[in-house]
C-alpha cells in the first residue's frame, strides 16, 4: 500500500510538472570565456512546441551588467560586423539555434571572470510563455 | 574615410588576395613579448600566419582564434612558423589588454605574438594587409558606460619566409586540417 501510494505520488508529480513545463524550451546553452567587465556572446537552441509563434524580448544574466539580442551580418563591401536585433520571433513548432557567425545573446560588462566550466544563468523573456531560463556552460 | 581611401583600400584588398610578389609595407608594433617589430619585416625567415582580431570582438574573432589555436596544435610545434595577431582596435587594445585576452584564452605566447601601437601605425599596417575595420555602432549600458564594435574583414593571411602574402582566407570558418597542411608546406620549403 505504502510503494502503491508512492508510485501515485511520482506519476501525479510528474504530471504536473509536465504541464507546467513551458512548450517554448531553452536548450544547449553555453558562452565563451572572457574577463571581468568584458564582453562574451552566449548561445543556445530555443524550442518552440506550441502552435503559435513566440518571441523573445528581452534578455538578462546573472553574471553580466547588461544583455541582448545580436545577429553577425556581412556587410557589401565583405566586412563582418553585428547588430542588435530587438525581438526575436520563434515560429511555432520551429527551432531557432543562436550560434557563432549568426544570431547570439550578447552580454555585456561581465561581473565576473568566466572560465572553462564556469555557470551563468541567463533569463529570456517571451510574449506568451514568460521567462526561460537557462544555465550556459563556459567553453572556451 | 573618404570613398578614394575606401576604394583604394578595396583595390589593394583584392591585390593582397591575389598573392602580390611584393611583401606587405611594414610599421613598428609593440608586442606582447615585449619588444618592437617592424611588423611584418622583422619575421623574416619565418613562415607567418597573420590574423586581425580586437579583444571586445565577441563572435567572429573568437572563432578566428579558436580555429587558429587548433591549427597551433598542429603547427605550433615547427619553430618555422610564428603566429601574429595585430589588433584592429588600438584605442581599446593595449599591450596590458592582449596578454590579459591571451590568458584568457591561452595563447603560448613565446612564438603567437600580439600586436598592437599607435592608432596610425595601426592602420598603416591594416592598409597594407588591406584589412577594412570601422567602427559601427556604440552601446550605452546602464552603468553609463560605453561599448563600441567594429566591422572588419574575415581574414588570415600566410606569409612565406620571404614575407610574401601566399594566402588569404577567412578566419572564422578556416578548414583548420587543409590550412595546417599549406602552413606545413610553405614552413618546409627553403
Amino acid at each position: 500500500m505504502k510503494r502503491l501510494f508512492t508510485i501515485l505520488l511520482v506519476v501525479a508529480a510528474g504530471t504536473t510538472f509536465a504541464q507546467q513545463r513551458s512548450l517554448v524550451e531553452l536548450r544547449d546553452g553555453w558562452m565563451y570565456s572572457a574577463d571581468s567587465g568584458m564582453v562574451t556572446g552566449a548561445f543556445m537552441t530555443i524550442v518552440n512546441r506550441s502552435n503559435q509563434p513566440d518571441t523573445i524580448v528581452a534578455a538578462k544574466a546573472d553574471c553580466a551588467e547588461h544583455a541582448e539580442i545580436h545577429t553577425t551580418i556581412r556587410n557589401s563591401d565583405g566586412t563582418m560586423g553585428m547588430r542588435p536585433i530587438g525581438e526575436l520571433i520563434v515560429p511555432a513548432q520551429q527551432t531557432v539555434v543562436l550560434k557563432p557567425r549568426s544570431l547570439h545573446v550578447m552580454l555585456y560588462g561581465l561581473r565576473r571572470s568566466l572560465r572553462p566550466g564556469d555557470r551563468c544563468i541567463l533569463s529570456l523573456e517571451t510574449k506568451h510563455s514568460g521567462t526561460l531560463r537557462i544555465d550556459l556552460r563556459v567553453r572556451r | 574615410m573618404s570613398w578614394r581611401t575606401y576604394a583604394a583600400t578595396v583595390v589593394l584588398g583584392l591585390l593582397v588576395g591575389c598573392s602580390s610578389d611584393a611583401p606587405p609595407a611594414s610599421s613598428p608594433l609593440r608586442a606582447t613579448d615585449g619588444r618592437t617589430y617592424d611588423f611584418p619585416a622583422d619575421l623574416r625567415g619565418k613562415v607567418v600566419v597573420a590574423s586581425f582580431i580586437y579583444t571586445h570582438c565577441p563572435d567572429i574573432c573568437r572563432m578566428t582564434i579558436g580555429h587558429l589555436l587548433d591549427l597551433w596544435e598542429r603547427v605550433g610545434g615547427d619553430t618555422n612558423v610564428v603566429f601574429a595577431t595585430v589588433t584592429l582596435d588600438p584605442a581599446r587594445d593595449t599591450i596590458a589588454a592582449l596578454h590579459q585576452y591571451a590568458e584568457v584564452w591561452g595563447l603560448p605566447t613565446e612564438r603567437w605574438l600580439l600586436l598592437t601601437g599607435t592608432i596610425a601605425d595601426v592602420e598603416r599596417v591594416l592598409s597594407a594587409f588591406g584589412v577594412v575595420a570601422r567602427k559601427s555602432y556604440t552601446e550605452r549600458l546602464p552603468s553609463g558606460e560605453e561599448v563600441y564594435f567594429i566591422d572588419h574583414t574575415d581574414a588570415v593571411f600566410l606569409l612565406d619566409r620571404d614575407g610574401i602574402v601566399r594566402d588569404r582566407r577567412e578566419g572564422s570558418s578556416l578548414d583548420v586540417a587543409d590550412y595546417a597542411r599549406l602552413v606545413q608546406r610553405y614552413a618546409a620549403q627553403r
